[in-house]
């Protein structure tokens, strides 16, 4: 027989028992939809984790921090010897002071990194209001972030372009000065130029090391390392973040995966009943000649057409859904002044698989209905009912 | 061409096994033979094995011993597969239910027998269609089974049983279910399909009206072929005496049939012609295109 005439066949026999057929293909839309719902959640976080992380800029930066060995200390001399590393471009040192702020009577105390301003990238900064620091000499200017305006007791806008004036403690005295707010930006802190606020301090928070060539990353991560200090790179959270994703997503799957098994029990008992009812139809079939293969071929090709019809729905509602939830949860974020994030993904060889799987499974779900139908009698054309 | 029988019998048995102590004896090692263009019928009592013999014959069922030779050829010796195709193009079935596939409309029924031989949907549509006019169901085409009255739907199952253009058609009480118009109607369909060609019919009835119509009656009961009467009104006398030579022949199987079965096939033709009368109109009038269509036979 042919192929395209067991389908029609098969295609008949599912129109024949519309409800039947419309119920079973739900089972595996709500199953196949569950999955793609579940899991493009699962990939759309993980993207947005890793946009959030991943900045071209920032993957070439090594930031170092001291090591538990006491002579391991982050200082200016270190920092001098960091330069030297071949392939290094820049070493921006980080320091940590607390810092007293003062506009008029208003007082308070704020934790201050000190940068250097073309490092300042490096943090992964977004300047929400005003802007980052004027040039890489800046001395008298520092951006804050929107959490601490309440702190000066000002707005947004009146705070941008306004000195302050701060001190600090120093070994033996302390520092003085004004620093004009330039920018605002969401995350929490303050920063300010290396050299307006740590003149004076021996040693650093962190140090931040450049490196001119991606590629070279490794190596020069080895070289501080071997020096007895800790260091950190972008590189490494991303492919923790992918780790971590791939557990909930998997996770998430095998939600959507309970759901999918169900729909292939769905399938299998739809098809068994189907066989039980048509025993005597399928025995005329074989009277006038169909051979086994055939009859089995139907049954199969019956189930898989179940399967694929389901995952080409289920993927659309799946997708549909986690559309939906975008566009309300964007709309609320963006009522509440956030920013519209793109919570859903579905790689397209993600949706593609999920269509393949479902027809997979339902087509393997077909099979024991299908060879008992083979196996029928004949005769069974001849039993009157 | 050697002329050998369309179908032998040759000592088929069968019994079923109810349980471990109790079986049923449906048939009692019957032989025979039937030849080209015969039009045959089982008749006897209820149980006596009728439907079980024919079954066998169409390869349906194995004997549990004996043999069925159909044109020389062993049906115990054929595959699964093969023995699907013998079903398929050299045997035409019609049961007493009718069994149309009620999902596919009268075309598709008619043509499936071709489309499980792979034939192009074309091809076989337009041979459906060409049988739908023989059993006179021309204005249907687009109709399905569960529209049409049973004795459409016989007429449909016996343009199903032709698709392929078998040797031999077999009928298991095909008017069973049916008014006597109807059954009238199915069964001069039949018998004009018997007599327009050299096709072989073998028919179970329970009616004995249709026993006139028939060249050969094989009374069974209680599993065994009793008697075997040739049709003194269908048949001439030439055709008696050679029915029973051929009979008496039967254990010299190798001359048997060489030179009877030429008189046998032409006495049939000659009765043909005087049986015209058994047909109506319709059933001449698809004689013509039927014969046509048997290049093969
Ligand atoms: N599958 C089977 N299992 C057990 N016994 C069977 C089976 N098929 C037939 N028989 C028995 O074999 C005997 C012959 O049955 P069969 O159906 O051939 O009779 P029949 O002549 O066709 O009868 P009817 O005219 O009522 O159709 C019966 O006694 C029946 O009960
Ligand atoms: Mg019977």
């Amino acid at each position: 027989m042919k192929l395209i005439d067991i389908f029609r066949i098969a295609a008949g026999n599912l129109k024949r028992n519309r409800l039947r057929t419309v119920l079973t293909v739900s089972g595996v839309v709500v199953g196949v939809g569950a999955i793609v719902f579940l899991v493009s959640l699962g990939f759309g976080l993980q993207k947005l984790a890793l946009d959030k992380i991943v900045r071209l800029e920032a993957l070439k930066v090594i930031t170092v921090t001291s090591g538990s060995k006491t002579e391991s200390q982050l200082n200016a001399g270190i920092a001098e010897e960091f330069e030297k590393i071949s392939g290094v471009s820049a070493v921006s040192p980080i320091t940590r002071n607390i810092v007293s702020f003062k506009i008029g009577n208003t007082e308070t105390e704020q934790v201050v990194y000190g940068v250097k301003p073309e490092f300042l990238d490096m943090e992964n900064l977004k300047i929400s209001t005003g802007q980052a620091f004027s040039s890489k000499d800046a001395k008298n200017e520092m951006i804050i972030s929107k959490e601490i305006l309440t702190n000066f007791g000002l707005n947004q806008d009146s705070i941008l372009g306004k000195d302050i004036d701060y001190t600090y403690a120093i070994s033996g005295g302390e520092n003085k000065g004004t620093l004009k707010v330039v920018g605002l930006f969401d995350e929490k802190g303050v920063y300010a130029p290396f050299d307006a606020i740590s003149g004076n301090n021996e040693s650093y928070a962190s140090v931040k090391v450049k490196v001119a060539d991606k590629v070279n990353v490794p190596e020069v991560k080895k070289t501080i390392e071997s020096m007895g200090y800790n260091t950190s790179v972008i590189q490494d959270q991303s492919a923790a973040v992918n780790q971590v994703f791939s557990i909930i997503n998997i996770v998430l799957g095998g939600f959507g995966m309970i759901a999918f098994f169900v729909a292939a029990i769905g399938i299998f008992n739809t098809m068994t009943i189907s066989l039980l009812e048509r025993t005597h139809e399928i025995g005329v079939m074989k009277a006038i000649g169909g051979n086994s293969k055939d009859i089995a071929m139907i049954f199969i090709t019956e189930s898989a057409l179940i399967g694929f019809l389901g995952g080409i729905f289920g993927l659309s509602v799946g997708w549909l859904l986690g559309g939906l939830l975008n566009l309300l949860v964007n709309f609320m974020a963006t009522e509440s002044g956030g920013e519209a994030v793109s919570l859903f993904a579905i790689p397209l060889v993600f949706g593609i698989l999920t269509i393949f799987f479902s027809f997979l499974v339902s087509t393997v779900a077909g099979i024991w209905p299908a060879r008992r139908a083979a196996k029928l009698n004949p005769l069974e054309a001849l039993r009157y009912e | 061409m050697a002329k050998t029988p369309v179908i032998k019998a040759i000592n088929l048995s069968k019994t079923f096994k109810l349980s471990k102590d109790n079986e049923v004896i449906a048939l009692h090692s019957v032989s025979f033979e039937i030849y080209s263009g015969e039009l045959i019928c089982f008749f006897g009592p209820s149980g006596c094995g009728k439907s079980t013999l024919l079954s066998m014959l169409a390869g349906l069922q194995p004997p549990t011993s004996g043999e069925v030779i159909v044109r020389g050829k062993n049906l115990a010796t054929l595959k699964k597969k093969e023995l699907a195709e013998y079903r398929r193009s050299k045997i035409g079935m019609v049961f007493q239910q009718f069994n149309l596939i009620i999902s596919m409309n009268v075309l598709e029924n008619i043509a499936l027998p071709m489309a499980f031989g792979g034939m192009k949907r074309k091809r076989r549509m337009q041979r459906a269609e060409h049988l739908l006019e023989v059993v006179d169901l021309g204005d249907k085409k687009k109709s399905v089974p569960a529209n049409l009255s049973g004795g459409q739907q016989q007429r449909i199952a016996i343009a199903r049983s032709l698709i392929n253009n078998p040797w031999i058609i077999m009928a298991d009480e095909p008017t069973g279910n049916l008014d006597s118009k109807s059954a009238d109607d199915v069964m001069k369909l039949l018998i004009s399909l018997s007599r327009k060609s050299k096709r072989t019919v073998i028919l179970i009835t329970h009616n004995p009206d249709y026993l006139q119509y028939v060249d050969r009656i094989f009374r069974m009961k209680d599993g065994r072929v009793d008697k075997i009467e040739v049709n003194a009104k269908t048949a001439k006398v030439e055709l008696i005496d050679a029915v029973s030579k051929l009979d008496k022949l039967k254990s010299d199987k190798e001359e048997a049939s060489e030179e009877d079965e030429p008189i046998f096939t032409s006495e049939i033709s000659k009765i043909e012609a005087e049986k015209k009368e058994v047909m109506s109109g319709k059933a001449g009038k698809s004689k013509e295109k039927e014969e046509k269509n048997n290049e093969t036979d």
